[in-house]
């Protein structure tokens, strides 16, 4: 009887040791925060960070010793259930700091905060923003860049020395493309084009910083801070008028050309920096992104001209093809109020935001969304129907797609993209529903919905401390579901009704 | 894997081209806006 018990708690024990480890990882981070709040003499934020390394350590080094990596065979559900199990952890883990802060509402917003970085969302319940420590902006900046990268992909870059079961980890944080060969690598190449991109990003965002009057030394946080938020699309920003507070053509159209990259496909920089410098024109995701960015900024113009909200064609640029390719991109930096879109763009330029923030950028990005990827797909897949159902039956054609190397157009690629799409729907639907029940109107309600489903972060206004507690969970539901999309979320919900369910046969045998 | 020539033209491919595409937006909304 011992032996079969012991059987079933394997799984477990595999899933404790590699989950401990990539806490154990993200703990050892707060060692920044820390350097940040004593340099600026900020001596309550570096106590309250000493405190949550502290129960970090503990709690993962607990999981790594109730742990044992060898006592079965590292499957796929271990792995997509480790990147799933460890995001929640680490949300709890993550938000005792912005608890300790006093910044915060309750606990469960300083879990939306949390999940809103990790997931690079971008919605903030953070109150007072604009008096935060150093300290404090650091870690939360830094939990959208580690978010948009991977926990998993950190630990396996810097921390977990085996490959065992490596890329089934890889797979469950939402990412697939295979750089080069061995997964750590993939990695590792992951955060160097991420790290170069921070040093030239922050160097540039810095001397723009100066140019438009900041000081030295907040000119060169604020510059890491706004890269750390747009290279990984987060949308986080040091103050509460996000992109508004710097009044700067010239740092938002640095801020657009670092998140439009950012959105890209790290396989995709990987083989422009390698010399395959068409890659960015003949790939299915850049063609598909920058057709309907386009699109979308043009509908978005041609709205708001009619409305005659903006004086010129200068202040329109900046104001509704910004917010635009934010949303897009899923970015989420805004350079209006939130309520500005529901009192000044009126039906046509909410619904057109709407549309953008769904679509999404590039897959294994920091991007959300549906992706262009799929987007392409499902839209070659329509085309090859149509083209087929005009054709002679004796006829066979192979369709292709471009995605770094030419690729079969397959009836199952097309059926996963849409099922996805559809899964994002779905998401879409719920909370717009839950935020129309809660009386919120419907163009408000949805537009909240789509930034939380596409892991966008603009907001309308519905976000807010006062907002209803069931709608702020299942926001941070979405905001998971979103990032991980999907399958490894469910992976760890069947594995936790499947070992009640075994648990329950067994007492009832009895 | 990468070489320091490699990562210079593919940074200065990548921000080149996302800024050709700004550019091409920002003459696209001077016209539309008028």
């Amino acid at each position: 009887m011992m032996k079969k018990l012991s059987k079933e708690f394997d799984d477990l024990k595999i899933i404790n040791y590699y989950v401990g480890y990539i806490i154990l990882c993200i703990a050892v981070l707060m060692i920044i925060p820390i350097i940040t709040s004593l340099l600026f003499k900020e001596k309550n934020t570096a106590v309250d960070f000493i405190i949550s390394i502290n129960i970090a350590l503990i709690t993962g080094f607990l999981l790594v010793f109730a742990g044992n990596k060898s006592c079965k065979k590292f499957e796929w559900k271990h792995g997509l259930i480790v990147s799933s199990l460890s995001w929640i952890i680490l949300m709890v883990l993550c938000a005792v700091p912005y608890y300790l802060s006093g910044n915060v509402k309750s606990f469960l917003d300083a879990c939306f905060d949390v999940m809103s970085g990790f997931t690079t969302t971008g919605l903030v319940l953070t109150q007072d923003i604009d008096h935060l420590s150093y300290g404090f902006n650091m870690w939360r900046h830094m939990l959208t860049f580690i978010g948009g990268q991977g926990m998993v992909v950190l630990a396996l870059t810097f921390f977990v020395k085996d490959t065992v079961g490596a890329y089934k980890m890889y797979v469950g944080e939402g990412k697939d493309i295979e750089i080069l060969p061995n997964v750590k690598n993939t990695a590792r190449v992951i955060w160097i084009i991420s790290m170069i991109y921070l040093a030239v990003g922050t160097f540039a965002l810095w001397i723009d910083g100066l140019i438009i009057g900041l000081k030295p030394i907040s000119s060169f946080f604020h510059g890491l801070f706004i890269f750390m938020s747009a290279w990984s699309t987060g949308g986080f920003a040091p103050m509460s008028q996000n992109m508004l507070y710097y009044h700067s053509f010239s740092y938002e159209v640095l801020t657009i050309i670092f998140f439009i990259i950012g959105s890209f496909n790290f396989g995709l920089h990987y083989a422009i920096w390698q010399g395959n410098r068409n890659e960015i024109v003949k790939n299915i995701e850049t063609q598909s992104f920058f057709i309907t960015a386009t699109i979308t900024s043009l509908l978005a113009v041609m709205g708001l001209s009619k409305l005659g909200v903006y004086p010129n064609a200068v202040a329109m640029f900046r104001k509704v093809v910004y917010n635009v390719l934010s949303a897009h991109t899923t970015t989420g930096f805004a350079n209006v109020y939130a309520r500005q879109f529901a009192l000044e763009w009126g039906d046509f330029g909410v619904f057109i935001l709407i549309i953008a923030m769904l679509i999404g950028g590039s897959a294994c990005s920091t991007a959300g969304g549906f992706k262009g990827l799929r987007v392409g797909i499902v839209f070659k897949g329509i085309i090859a129907d149509i083209k087929n159902s005009l054709r002679s039956e004796r006829q066979v054609k192979v369709y292709m797609f471009h995605y770094m190397k030419d690729l079969v157009l397959e009836d199952g690629l097309v059926r996963s993209a849409a099922c996805i799409i559809i899964c994002y729907i779905v998401m879409f639907t719920i909370a717009t529903a839950l935020g129309c029940y809660y009386g919120y109107p419907l163009a408000s309600s949805a537009f909240e919905a789509a930034s939380v489903s596409g892991n966008v972060g603009l907001s309308i206004g519905v976000t807010s401390p006062s907002m209803p507690t069931l709608m702020k969970i299942y926001y941070i539901i979405a905001m998971y579901l979103g990032r991980l999309e999907f399958v490894s979320v469910f992976a760890l919900i069947g594995f936790i009704f499947g070992g009640a369910k075994r648990l329950c046969r067994r007492y009832s045998v009895r | 894997m990468l070489n320091r020539k490699g990562i210079f033209k593919g940074l200065l491919t990548e921000v080149g081209f996302v800024t050709i595409f700004i550019g091409c937006l920002y003459i696209i909304n001077l016209v539309m806006a008028r």
